[in-house]
């Protein structure tokens, strides 16, 4: 189920009275919780059900018993076991075909003659979140820093809970599963503000995200029928394409969950306004770079290390996390150049070479050319194929003198510059939300006037956003 | 919790407020829009005795101006553009809610009796479920029957169904009516007819439609079950009314070339066994002296053959329906003036002598 579909506006209002009116009984909750949300997953592919299932019952199971044992071996025993059953679950259906086609292509290059080999396998939404969700559970325990809980049903729920099952964000059992364990009273304050969250991600995903799809794939989609002009506007256009798309969602989890009394850590913190690619990570896709962060950065021995090293640790870190995000060559690269960049950045730092960026100028300029790498390694990760996106870094600055009309892209005049506009606005509030919280700004204002923002937004993206004629899309994160 | 209670209640007032509001800015506007407010205004003067239902064939074979003037009756032409039978009997309904006719006509022709199927076609049958209330059950069930899940809501409101068209609406104006250009249509009382005639290449494909020799294929039946079943409710609903009803085919210049003629023998033969006569206008080409410039296109008459079709038609009622004599009602004498304007503009050619 689409938080943006028919089925989930419908779904939703349902699951909200029933959920409220069972909210004091907690068992009752957590059962009605856990059929909600394997009903809400088993909308797209009910088989896919068994596997989330039975990757609850591995990690619950295996996080019991490391915590029962003391003996090292065998604590380490069960963790790899974990490891084992959760990663080669996701190397399966997510990476199968990826090492086939590298296979296939590496005896190529020695001459062998081998055919295309492709297996037909169905990438279950959203397994790169749960499988690391429930990763980080057996994880901490393994390290002690939480107890595993006898609360089988909780677990279940804190695996499936459905506002961040399939794109996160990817929570910590330390902060998500104790939330399970108590009930919660209807707060008209938190429910009125997550739906306004919500409304806020309906907007960056149905108004924003989804008009700028469409420029970006025409073009992506054909980039050798395209000049530069052509590719550098899809480029940036796909950059706020996927902020819109990915954050949107992230506001609208986040936004679900308040509504029903949960508290989501924050996914999100105006990333184009980072001035370095290392500030960039802090503010793009927290949950991800944090749990990167703690699960394969600190254990590969972090900033302890020696100097080349940590370099090391980071540049696996990147490639791993391209890696994760796609199983293609292309979001490698994508991994590689935030990795030479973060890795250039700690060495400038380490050698001394600090430039104030907290000036205006220096603001605005190493603000400019941070969006410029990002930009730049957005088109690996949007491009269909390698080919395609050497075609479009090699092409980018071929300016053609039939300079072809931006409005023959895929949206015309009117649309178009709706694009541009919304662009600017959602700049502008995140400057606004970045220094003030645009949310506790709106709170304080006088009743009449907050009325009128929330049904202003509500019918913004009824007019404005990109719905009908089967043009309900998914989000972009929900392939990974 | 009354002031929470207040402001909850005021969200509520002012986000249905622009629901409304937006659901008449994204209203769809076409002709009709205004042949339905028109009729509804018309009932809310006087009672309108005639009521004729169908497609845009109706709507182009049958002028209300040229029955009132033959019978002295009130007449209106509620046919919609590409209205099935699935749908029709919905729009009887709800004009029903406004006036009760004397008389019910019922246009079918064999496209009249398929399924809505494709997108167009759900499209324009919007335009009739426009017409039918929100709260109305039948819609209800007729959308459930016709449209998909992911179309309900397009159906339903006119915002979600027309939002695309952001730019192109009128936020201050909240009129629905379409502008209709006399000088190359003419709009009365439903009817829209057209000065256009035929093109060439069809002109020439369907010239012998009148002298043809008929397609009749007895072994195919031509009306499904469904649609039988659709009939059926439409009389269903007029004969609640206690009104006279009688089915009519109007001319159609592929009837005799590339139908099964046979459509129209059994579409008469289900009426009779359900008590209601038809009247096929396809078998008196002859007798309306129909030619094929009378035509607009391949399945529409023009101006000049509506004239001719609906003045058979106004003889066919005089001959078999007993209706009440309203030419001495104020109403009447005011919609008339428009008739003595009609006949002035169209006199020049055939159509005066065919008249009288």
């Amino acid at each position: 189920m689409l938080f943006n579909s028919l089925d989930f506006a419908i779904f939703f209002p349902i699951f909200f009275v029933v959920y409220w009116l069972v909210a004091k009984k907690l068992t009752l909750r957590n059962i009605f919780l856990l059929g909600s949300s394997y009903l809400f997953y088993g909308w797209w592919d009910w088989r896919f059900l068994f596997l989330i299932a039975f990757s609850s019952v591995v990690d619950f199971s295996i996080g019991k018993k490391i915590h029962a044992t003391t003996n090292e071996a065998v604590r380490k025993g069960f963790l790899i076991t974990s490891l084992v059953v959760n990663l080669g679950l996701l190397a399966y259906f997510k990476y199968t075909n990826f090492f086939i086609d590298s296979f296939i292509s590496s005896f190529r290059l020695f001459g062998a003659v081998i055919g295309d080999y492709t297996l037909n396998i169905i990438l279950p939404v959203g397994i790169s979140f749960y499988t690391f969700q429930t990763l980080s559970y057996t994880l901490d325990i393994y390290r002690k820093k939480i107890e595993p809980t006898k609360d089988a049903l909780s677990f279940f729920t804190f695996v499936a809970f459905f506002p961040q099952l399939v794109a996160g964000p990817i929570e910590r059992a330390s902060h998500l599963l104790p939330q399970f364990h108590k009930t919660y009273i209807f707060k008209y304050d938190a429910v009125k503000s997550g739906l306004l969250l919500i409304a806020f991600g309906l907007f960056k995903k149905m108004v924003i995200a989804d008009r700028l799809a469409i420029v970006v794939n025409q073009v992506y989609n054909n980039p050798t029928d395209h000049g530069g002009q052509d590719l550098i506007i899809a480029t940036v256009f796909f950059a706020f394409q996927i902020y819109c798309d990915f954050s949107g969602y992230s506001d609208i989890a986040i936004g679900l969950s308040r509504a029903l009394g949960f508290d989501l850590m924050k996914n999100f913190d105006t990333p184009y306004f980072a001035r370095s690619i290392t500030d960039f990570w802090r503010r793009w896709h927290i949950s991800l770079s944090t749990w990167f962060r703690d699960y394969v950065y600190i254990p590969l021995g972090g900033s302890r290390k020696s100097e080349y090293r940590v370099y090391l640790n980071l540049f696996i870190v990147f490639v791993v996390s391209g890696l994760w995000h796609g199983a293609a060559i292309t979001f490698v690269i994508w991994g590689f150049i935030h990795g030479c960049f973060i890795v250039a950045e700690k060495a400038a730092t380490n050698y001394g070479l600090i430039v104030k960026r907290n000036t205006v100028f220096n603001g605005v300029f190493f603000t400019t050319f941070t969006f410029i790498i990002v930009c730049f390694a957005w088109i690996f990760f949007r491009a269909n194929s390698y080919s395609d996106s050497i075609f479009i870094v090699s092409n980018l600055f071929n300016i053609t003198p039939d300079f072809k009309d931006f409005y023959q892209l895929g949206l015309v005049s009117h649309e178009f510059n709706l694009a541009l506009i919304t662009i600017v606005l959602l700049l502008l509030f995140d400057a606004l939300h970045r220094r003030y919280n645009a949310i506790k700004l709106l709170n304080r204002a006088p009743f009449f006037l907050r009325s009128f923002v929330y049904v202003s937004v509500i019918y913004t993206i009824v007019v404005f956003g990109i719905y009908g004629n089967d043009s309900v899309s998914e989000f972009i994160y929900f392939q990974f | 919790m009354k002031k929470k209670t207040l402001h909850i209640s005021f969200f509520l007032a002012i986000l249905i407020g622009f629901f409304i509001y937006l659901n008449k800015v994204f209203a769809s506007r076409h002709y009709y829009v205004n042949t339905t407010q028109d009729y509804i205004e018309l009932a809310r003067k006087t009672n309108v005795d005639v009521v004729i239902y169908g497609s845009s064939h109706a709507y182009t074979a049958f002028n209300p101006l040229i029955l009132n003037d033959v019978c002295k009756t009130i007449s209106y032409n509620l046919g919609s553009d590409g209205l099935k039978m699935q749908l029709t009997d919905i729009v009887l309904e709800e004009s029903l809610k406004y006036n009760t006719p004397k008389l019910i006509i019922l246009e079918i022709y064999p496209s009249t009796l398929t399924s809505i199927e494709t997108d167009p076609d759900k499209g324009y049958h919007l335009r009739a479920m426009d017409f039918v209330s929100n709260f109305s059950e039948k819609k209800w069930k007729k959308t459930k029957r016709v449209y998909d899940l992911d179309e309900y809501m397009s159906v339903y409101f006119p915002l979600v169904r027309n939002h695309e068209e952001w730019n192109k609406k009128k936020y201050f104006d909240l009129s629905r009516r379409r502008y209709i250009n006399q000088k190359e249509n003419f709009y009365y009382g439903g009817f829209l007819g057209s000065k256009l005639i035929i093109d060439d290449i069809n002109l020439e494909k369907h010239k012998g439609f009148s002298i043809a020799k008929k397609v009749v294929d007895t072994t195919r039946n031509m009306i499904s079950d469904q649609a039988k079943k659709d009939i059926e409710s439409f009389f269903k609903i007029a004969k609640t009314t206690g009104a006279e009803l009688f089915v009519v085919s109007s001319p159609d210049p592929r009837a005799k070339l590339f139908f099964n003629y046979d459509f129209f023998n059994q579409l008469e033969a289900y009426c009779q066994s359900k008590g209601v006569s038809v009247l096929n206008l396809n078998d008196y080409y002859a007798q309306m002296n129909l030619t094929i410039k009378d035509f607009k296109d391949t399945s529409h008459l023009n101006t000049f053959g509506s004239i001719k079709a609906s003045s058979f038609l106004a003889k066919y009622i005089n001959a078999n329906f007993d209706l009440e004599d309203r030419s001495n009602e104020d109403v009447w004498v005011k919609e008339h003036k428009i008739y003595e304007s009609f006949r002035k503009e169209y006199s020049s050619t055939f159509v005066e002598n065919f008249i009288k």
